[in-house]
């Protein structure tokens, strides 16, 4: 049963759908997310700054300086935007992940994990936004349109203009929660349960006064698995952005009780976000206690997961991450913990276009022995 | 999860609202009625010679033709309004986060001119900002992404956020870069550029070594009472420009709203306007592997 479970969660850290936001982005440059997303808490479509930035400031070469007498049509410059009220947007990432061969052993037995290599369409996003009343309500949508898996990501309703710059969502949401990483199988992304490719219907009430930014949601807590129409997950987000970097905390509790069966999942987490130079760094630890009862496993099982990266940016257009995973899935268990040295290679050549490398060293306990395949992933991401 | 019958409905859904929308885009904006032309409120002294850039005022011809503004509109509302908001007053969406802010264009204030300290701009200093750009803001250089006559067209539409550029005719105080011919720079002319920053005392705000950290540099403020930093020359990175014209124009007429004086009358000799442009040049420091490493990110550069 444990390792059933185990298993599952592995296959949750293999196949789970990465996707996509850039924090170290607003880190090197001191924004809060909703400084370049439409989606205020970030990932998803690009809002109209998000568009000039990606087209200005990312790209590793700069276009050739148009003719002089060039016609007034045409202009490369794209704002998502068509007529006064609809935008649009896009994500598309395929990807080859290669798994190198990994050895392991269960019970005496040796246990082998034989190299994979596969194409895969990573994601294929698009997003539309209609603007029903300017800068004050509109409806967003993020859907899903890779083959084998579509649905809408995020479907909300967005009130905006309330005071302090703060916002309602109410819909299909992303809970607020933690760095909203690139990486979906990042542990902190992947135990904590808040990903890309987990989403939970509810509200979201949200501000960013001055300097700080705060989001509380209250939603079903499907997103859990822990839905029992009776009562609701509750998930906040709070911190301060400052040019040199940020610190912030994340909360979420979900009950999913019932008259036989009382289970529930608590995390909290802190994030914190640095910058110098070419330097970014970025870092989040969350703790995760689930709970049930009556059970014939122990009643209430801990977990710790850490995530830090240094971001260099060797070049506009450039940037080199180095990273460090962590995970000790079972504080009661000895020596169960894992662990993943990530190191990836950015270019933006042009606007609109990323190719990246990434590199995963993963440590795994020996009867796990995919958890030790090594991956290399190739990527090449279009998007505006 | 989803069934994919309801994507395909969300995927129809999204081509029938995109079409008709898509189509209204491409009708001509709104504008609103250009209003009657009031004459120069107070005729200024004749331009420098030579006039090759007249600001001429709006004719009767002009009136009667397609506003040429509304390509002009239509730009700034995709690339500009971002930062500097749909209104033109600098309160864009993304405005909050940005150091030196967006400018506001409805003031009429800009600091970069051939004009007298305060006056509006020439055509000519608006295309030369908006296609150089900025370096070291967020102020993109858009002749990486905006033809020629866009940009003539979007500053068309700046031009119309001031009522001041109606009403004022500016009078050239710097001479057209290309007709500047400035001097090789010499030992000699650098030296007495050197002496001419001490004696002007630009060391107070830009400090002994041009460091930008004079006595006066942390009490400084811009006109919205912001705190503003001296220009610290030593990055060899110039808002106006680094070309030995670009730094001529910056020093005689000034920056509008900022602390930084026009010192066009207490230089009025050419030469050394030359000796104090080419003195800033040479205090480029080299930023060596530590610059590189842990100096000032700029967004585009
Ligand atoms: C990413 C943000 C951003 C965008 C987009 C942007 N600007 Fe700016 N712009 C700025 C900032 C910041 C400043 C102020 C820099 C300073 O004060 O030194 C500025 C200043 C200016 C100035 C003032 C120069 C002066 O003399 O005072 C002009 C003109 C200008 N922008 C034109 C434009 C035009 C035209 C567009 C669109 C084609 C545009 N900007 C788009 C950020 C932006
Ligand atoms: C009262 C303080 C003050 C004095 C005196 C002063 N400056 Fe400045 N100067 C400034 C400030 C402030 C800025 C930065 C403006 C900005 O950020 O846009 C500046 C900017 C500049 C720039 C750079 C503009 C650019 O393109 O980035 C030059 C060149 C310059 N000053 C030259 C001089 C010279 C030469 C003198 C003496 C003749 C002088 N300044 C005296 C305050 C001063």
């Amino acid at each position: 049963m444990r390792l059933a479970r185990q298993l599952g969660l592995l296959a949750v850290v293999v196949w789970a759908v990465p996707a996509w936001a850039e924090p170290h982005l607003a880190a090197r440059e001191g924004f809060v997310c909703s400084q370049c997303h439409h989606n205020r808490t970030g990932g998803g479509m690009r809002n109209s700054f998000g568009r000039v930035y990606s087209q200005v400031v990312l790209p590793a070469f700069k276009p050739a300086p148009r003719e002089e007498a060039a016609p007034a049509v045409g202009s490369l410059f794209l704002d998502g935007q068509l007529g006064e009220h609809v935008s649009v947007g896009a994500d598309f990432r395929l990807q080859v992940s290669t798994a190198f061969a990994a050895k392991g052993s269960f019970q005496g037995q040796q246990l082998t994990a034989r190299p994979t290599s596969t194409f895969k369409i990573a994601e294929a996003d698009l997003y539309l936004s209609v603007q029903l009343l300017e800068d004050r309500l509109s409806v967003y949508v993020d859907e899903v349109v890779s083959p084998e898996s579509a649905a809408s990501r995020e479907a909300f309703l967005l009130v905006e203009g309330l005071p302090a710059r703060g916002y309602l969502k109410a819909g299909r949401i992303l809970l607020p929660y933690g760095l909203r990483l690139a990486d979906d199988t990042a542990f902190i992304r992947d135990v904590t349960g808040f990903n890309y490719g987990n989403q939970d219907l509810g509200l979201e009430l949200g501000a960013e006064p001055g300097p700080t930014f705060l989001a509380v949601a209250v939603s079903n807590g499907t997103q859990g698995g822990l839905d029992n129409n009776l009562s609701k997950q509750l998930t906040a987000s709070a911190g301060l952005v400052g040019r040199l970097g940020r610190v912030g905390a994340s909360f979420s509790y979900a009950d999913g009780s019932t008259e036989q069966r009382k289970v529930s999942r608590r995390v909290w987490g802190a994030f914190a976000t640095a910058t110098v130079g070419r330097f970014t760094i970025l870092a989040e630890a969350d703790h995760v206690l689930d709970r049930q009862s009556p059970s014939e496993e122990p009643e209430s099982r801990e977990q710790w997961a850490f995530y830090g990266e240094l971001d260099v940016l060797i070049r506009r257009g450039l940037n080199l991450r180095v990273g460090y995973d962590f995970n000790d899935p079972d504080l009661a268990v000895p020596e169960d913990q894992r662990e993943r040295f990530n190191f990836s290679l950015d270019v933006f050549p042009l606007q609109f276009l990323r190719a990246s490398v990434t590199y995963h060293l993963r440590r795994d306990i020996p009867q796990k022995v995919a958890g030790n395949q090594d991956l290399l992933l190739v990527q090449l991401h279009g998007f505006f | 999860m989803q069934s994919s019958h309801a994507t395909r409905r969300t995927m129809l859904i999204l081509l029938w609202a995109s079409l008709p929308l898509a189509g209204a885009s491409a009708q001509p904006a709104e504008e609103p009625p250009p209003g009657p032309q009031p004459a120069p409120a107070k005729p200024q002294a004749e331009p420098i010679p030579p006039p090759s850039n007249p600001e001429t005022p709006v004719t009767a011809a002009a009136l009667s033709a397609p506003a040429p503004s509304s390509e002009g509109r239509r730009l700034y509302r995709k690339a500009c309004a971002p930062c500097h908001g749909i209104r033109g007053d600098g309160e864009g969406p993304a405005a909050r986060f940005l150091d030196p802010p967006p400018r506001d264009f409805t003031t009429g204030n800009y600091k970069f001119r051939s004009t007298p300290s305060g006056a509006v701009p020439l055509t000519e200093d608006l295309i030369r900002t908006v296609s150089e750009g900025i370096p070291g803001t967020f102020m993109p250089r858009w002749k990486e992404h905006l033809s020629g006559a866009e940009i003539a067209q979007v500053v068309e539409y700046l031009r119309e956020l001031s009522p001041r550029f109606r009403e004022e005719v500016p009078e050239r105080v710097v001479p057209p870069a290309d007709s500047l011919a400035p001097p090789e720079s010499t030992e000699e002319l650098i030296r007495r550029g050197e002496v001419l920053y001490r004696e002007l005392q630009c060391t107070k705000c830009h400090g002994d070594a041009g460091r930008g950290d004079g006595p006066s540099a942390a009490e400084l403020r811009d006109d919205l009472g912001r705190p503003i930093l001296p220009t610290d020359f030593g990055a060899g990175r110039f808002r106006g420009g680094a070309r030995p014209e670009d730094l001529y124009r910056t020093m005689v007429s000034g920056l509008s709203g900022t602390p930084m004086p026009a010192y066009g009358e207490s230089i009025a000799e050419e030469r050394d306007r030359w000796a104090l442009a080419h003195y800033l040049r040479s205090l480029r420091r080299p930023g060596g592997v530590a610059g590189y490493l842990f100096g000032p990110q700029t967004p585009w550069e």
